[in-house]
């Protein structure tokens, strides 16, 4: 049953299709895409059950772009938009019709708040037909999947207000967007939400991006270089932390580190046999225990981190979906290069099906400007802490030091709700601190044995460490006999810098 | 090489069968000079990382 205004219907793939297709695409080709396929498959496992289509929808990122390119092109592309909303409850339009007429009626609001999946809105194109796309996540699974990286969204239904917690996805047209400009578009809604940042339109990304360097016309835009990715997140007011992945860099605790505190993760990645891509990590799968040995390049050295528990990432790929699996694989060599690890999602070899192999190139983080210590900084300095502090664990099992990017807000809050009974607590809470730390905990299994922050707007040549919180006195003990033993003076200023034992001496004095 | 097991009790109560060993100062000093080289290296590594050439910067993101 359709009413002029909307249409709503049991939720299958045909029906989604069928509610995508346009003038120009047909329900037949839909069919058979594999993004289409994919959206499908996650709301059905998202429990979807049936949709209400709004059939005359203004979708404001929509409209920027059409009035960038498609206004004016000689084929009178359509204005207007479908909304697609997404329920895990069965609908009628009769029902639906109700809601809408009859105001006094919280409890079957109630009901279909809580079983609302998300929207989709339904460009009117040949192509890159999925616009603006707000889902819900899967559940956690007992903890074990995060998405740190969503904010509430809020979709108003004809006066009925539904919200859902996700972030923001859309498939790249290769006309005013490609891939990193959608990534980039992924990131600046979460960084938004958090540093209060502008959120531009993928057109404008596409500009600002394309202001200081430009080797080619932007538009139509077939993608971005390194430069201009990071021109563009200069243009919303953030800096970018621009790592370049080597044989020893961790990427799953470098992703962690800033996932955790909701910053999202642009991968730069090869795919195997087709080119440099851009994925905006959103969310990770942690686990108990170490799922793997090793993160890096098993001939590197790096100190045991939570990454070694993570086997997969969720990320916005626009040529997927959105929250599709990046799945963590052990490191590979590809020609002269060896990756830490490499990836594996929804990318296939069109002949045979099999899986592609992305190979990790970059790592671009939008960050405050005065985020200025990195992750990268803090784990050169824990890796010289964890060479003296294993001599006294050695033989431990489970070793592991958890990083993460925290602000003090967090941090307290955080302090507040622990049961630890640490004589500094109260001191802690009391005192003035950075706004944005590093926080650094060493743990054997569920045991906190050593904690400290470090000042992320400080520099890191200064050794930053704010504090050190000790949760285990005889290692406390055996570290500070060691650090006060003239004998040993060469040995630690090489391995921890005079600097940086002198604080730590000082710290457990 | 002077070596005490013990079992200690943790800072939130809970009791953990963890081993912290005593170390005499020249045991230290041999298992830090193991240590020194393999530190160096993956400080050097990360070093690299935060090292973004003009290269780097020119590569095309276009899939």
């Amino acid at each position: 049953m359709a009413t002029a205004a909307f249409r709503v219907l049991p939720f299958t793939h045909a029906v989604l299709c069928d509610a995508i297709a346009n003038e120009y695409i047909s329900t037949e080709i839909l069919a058979t895409a594999d993004k289409i396929k994919y959206l499908s498959d996650y709301l059905l496992a998202v429990n979807a059950k049936s949709m209400i289509i709004e059939l005359d929808y203004v979708d404001g990122d929509y409209l920027d772009d059409f009035s960038n390119y498609y206004v004016k092109c000689f084929k009178s592309y359509q204005r207007k938009c479908k909304r697609l909303h997404f329920f895990s409850m069965d609908l009628t339009a009769e029902h639906v019709s109700a809601l809408v007429a009859e105001p006094a009626r919280g409890e079957d609001i109630e009901k279909l708040q809580s079983a609302y999946l998300g929207f989709l809105v339904a460009r009117p194109l040949p192509n890159a037909v999925i616009g603006r796309t707000v889902l819900k996540t899967y559940p956690s699974d007992s903890g074990r999947r995060n998405y740190p990286c969503t904010k509430p969204y809020k979709a108003n239904l004809f006066g009925i207000e539904l919200s859902v917690n996700s972030l923001v996805f859309q498939e790249q047209d290769n006309v005013l967007a490609a891939c990193a400009t959608v990534a980039l578009w992924c990131s600046f809604h979460k960084t938004a939400d958090i540093f209060g940042t502008a959120v531009p339109s993928p057109a404008q990304i596409t500009s600002f991006a394309n202001q200081v360097v430009n080797h080619a016309r932007p538009i139509p835009s077939h993608g971005l270089n390194i430069q201009q990715i990071c021109n563009a997140i200069r243009s919303v007011g953030l800096d970018a932390e621009v790592i370049v992945v080597n044989n020893g860099v961790p990427v799953p605790s470098l992703a962690y580190a800033h996932l955790k505190c909701g910053l999202p993760v642009i991968l730069i990645a090869t795919v195997e046999g087709i080119g440099l891509h851009a994925i905006t990590l959103t969310g990770y799968s942690i686990n108990p225990a170490a799922v793997t040995a090793c993160e890096v390049d098993p001939k590197s050295h790096c100190i045991p981190m939570a990454g070694l528990r993570i086997n997969e990432f969720y990320g916005h790929d626009d040529q997927i979906g959105p929250f599709c699996r990046v799945i963590v694989k052990p490191s590979t060599a590809s020609g002269s290069k060896t990756y830490p690890v490499v990836f594996e999602s929804s990318w296939k070899d069109q002949k045979t099906g099999k899986p592609l192999t992305l190979f990790p190139e970059m790592i671009v983080v939008p960050v405050y400007h005065k985020i200025r210590v990195t992750f990268v900084d803090v784990q050169k300095w824990l890796t010289k802490l964890d060479a003296l502090l294993s001599v006294f664990l050695k033989g431990v099992a489970a070793l592991e030091w958890d990083v993460h990017l925290t602000t003090v807000n967090e941090y307290k809050k955080h302090l507040r709700a622990s049961t630890t009974s640490h004589a500094s607590r109260n001191d802690l809470l009391l005192t003035s601190l950075p706004k944005y730390m590093w926080h650094a905990t060493l743990r054997a299994g569920s045991a906190d044995l050593f904690e400290c922050m470090v000042d992320a707007t400080d520099m890191t040549e200064s050794a930053p460490f704010q504090f050190i919180l000790w949760h285990n006195e005889a290692l406390k003990q055996n570290f500070h006999q060691a650090l006060i033993e003239p004998t040993l003076k060469a040995v630690l200023d090489a391995t921890l810098t005079p600097r940086f034992a002198e604080i730590l001496r000082k710290q457990t004095a | 090489m002077e070596k005490n097991e013990r079992a200690l009790q943790q800072g939130d109560g809970s009791s953990e069968n963890l081993v912290i060993r005593d170390q005499s100062a020249r045991s230290i000093e041999t298992e830090l000079s193991l240590r020194l080289e393999r530190v160096a290296s993956a400080i050097h590594s990360l070093d690299e990382a935060q090292h973004v050439t003009q290269d780097n910067l020119q590569l095309e993101v276009s899939v």
